[in-house]
């Protein structure tokens, strides 16, 4: 078996961790760099990870071998591990050639904005032939109603519909309630029902 | 020489009005010689069946609804003292809740005593709604409007709804040509108009009134809302408060006719340019809860302090001839109008 290249950072979590078979004692935020080889072989490092005393992190490794690593229990399992497949090999020209058109498309639009931007607005002409028809055709189309000169008439929304039941009160239920009247010889009413009738008579 | 029966019917102009409130149901009809008002308190108690006995000792009268009685009124609320506990409303600050279908039901119970059957076919009922609450603009006036009419149309008259405080500038200030700032302080709610020759230029409600002022200050002594209202009704004197009770509820008072001032300031700001008063206009206090004493000097007293920030030049201020009325009767005099048209 080929010796594995790279390096691990190996950073404490805890107050102190003690990894006996690499020779490393550790306090909390204190960090080690050890070789790849000899952190895939420690035991006291796996139970350290295990029990979540310690961080790694796998450094130069070759790809494959890191992510094999840095993903658990990668060194103790006896299991075949799954090999990816190769990728199949792609043929970068088609591709290349598509992007460069994009990219002379995008190149070609933003010249046109930037001249749109600097020419004055281009005055459009109106055939006073052609108006005439299209005005008559949506004249003709609208709906005959009267048409608001003088003042513009804000839309308002109509209420939201409120359903209130068909009957309320239970002609079953008849109560003698105390009901307490009161007669009042000078109360005004009259007085003011006379006042509101001159005053709605005399004209605005 | 004295009318008959069939004469002084006749001579009855018919057309009523009807005030909705959070504490009475209120009608007013005119009569040959003047006015009748009816009264009847706006709360209902749920009872077991098995406590009819105990309210026919009592000679409290009850109705039968499946298998529960239903006292209402008046009786309602001296049944609940009895029993220790709260009587129910139809209405919450002054509307009716669109969830509570009892409710609905009881407040139909309630306004057809009040106003009886109608005296002619189709007779015109003006009745009372709340402005929108400013502070609450979630509130459902719609729904409140839409039930009324129909509980009314239920009982046979023509309904028409009026602005509850409009209803104060129609039954106080003819001398003005209807002109002023009409307030009805009332139990959910206090409605604020301001009138210029019958023409209403701002309207608007504020939810808070006499039911907060029991709340907040029985949480301030560590008291019930209903021990507070019991002690308000019972007899108060703003002015010269001798209890720590006393004291809260004046406190509570003061903080509510501010906030009502206040409020017609703001409010008055944002139709200032559309609406003009050509000269000083009288302000009307009326509703259950300005019946506290010394209600209306302590009004002027809290007035005068903020007279000079207040937009609108005021004549003077004044209480309604018959505050618990005012409102039905308002709303008598524009349905007295109906039978000119």
């Amino acid at each position: 078996m080929q010796p594995v290249a790279g390096e691990v950072t190996i950073i404490c979590l805890t107050d102190e961790v003690n990894l006996r078979d690499l020779g490393v004692r550790l306090t909390r935020g204190a960090k080690v760099e050890v070789p790849l080889s000899a952190a895939m072989k420690s035991r006291d490092l796996q139970r350290a990870k295990v029990d979540g005393t310690v961080f790694t992190q796998t450094l130069r490794a070759s790809a494959i071998r890191a992510h094999e690593y840095a993903s658990s229990d990668t060194t103790t399992s006896q299991s075949p591990r799954f090999q990816p497949p190769a990728p199949a090999p792609v043929d970068m020209a088609p591709l290349l050639g598509v992007v460069q058109a994009l990219t002379e498309e995008v190149r070609s639009l933003r010249a046109e904005v930037t001249l749109l931007k600097q020419a004055p607005a281009p005055v459009a002409y109106l055939d006073p032939e052609v108006l005439r028809d299209v005005l008559s055709s949506i004249s003709a189309q609208a709906p005959r109603q009267p048409v608001a000169t003088h003042q513009i008439v804000p839309t308002q929304p109509p209420d939201d519909p409120v359903f209130i039941p068909e009957r309320i009160m239970d002609d079953s239920l008849k109560p003698s309630l105390d009901v307490k009247s009161h007669r009042a010889e000078a109360s005004g009413v009259d007085d003011a029902a006379k006042t509101l009738r001159s005053v709605r008579k005399r004209p605005r | 020489m004295a009318k008959s029966p069939t004469q002084e019917a006749q001579a009855i102009i018919v057309g009523c009005g009807l005030d909705v409130g959070t504490m009475n149901v209120v009608s007013a009809r005119k009569t040959l010689t003047g006015v009748e008002t009816k009264r009847v308190r706006d709360a209902f108690l749920e009872l077991p069946a098995e406590s009819k006995k105990m309210l026919k000792l009592a000679n409290v009268s009850y109705v039968e609804r499946e298998d529960e009685l239903l006292i209402l009124g008046d009786a309602a609320m001296d049944t609940a003292n009895i029993f220790g506990r709260e009587a129910r409303r139809p209405l919450s600050a002054g509307l009716i809740s669109s969830s509570d279908l009892d409710a609905m039901e009881i407040l139909g119970l309630l306004i057809k005593n009040v106003l009886g059957a109608p005296r002619a076919s189709n007779e015109h009922c003006y009745f009372s709604i709340p402005a929108a609450p400013v502070d609450r603009p979630g509130y459902d006036v719609i729904y409140h409007r839409g039930v009324l009419e129909k509980i009314i149309r239920e009982c046979g008259y023509t309904p028409t709804a009026g602005n509850e405080a409009m209803a104060i500038i129609y039954a106080e200030t003819a001398k003005e040509n209807f002109s002023g700032i009409g307030l009805s302080f009332g139990s959910g709610m206090t409605n604020v108009a301001l009138a210029m020759n019958t023409i209403e230029g701002l309207s608007f409600s504020v939810a808070r009134a006499g039911d907060w002022i029991d709340s907040g200050a029985a949480k301030s002594i560590g008291s019930t809302a209903s021990r507070l209202c019991a002690l308000k009704e019972k007899g108060l004197d703003l002015n010269a408060p001798k209890t720590r009770d006393q004291e809260a509820l004046t406190f509570y008072y003061r903080n509510l006719v501010e906030y009502v001032i206040d409020q017609i300031a703001l409010q008055f700001a944002q139709v200032q340019g559309r609406f003009s008063i050509p000269k000083p206009i009288p302000i009307i206090v009326s509703g259950g809860t300005s019946k506290a004493g010394g209600f209306l000097e302590f009004f002027k007293g809290v007035f005068d302090k903020k007279r000079k920030k207040f937009p609108v030049e005021i004549s003077e201020i004044r209480a309604a001839t018959d505050p618990l009325n005012a409102v039905a009767n308002g709303l008598l005099v524009q349905a007295m109008q109906e039978n000119d048209e």
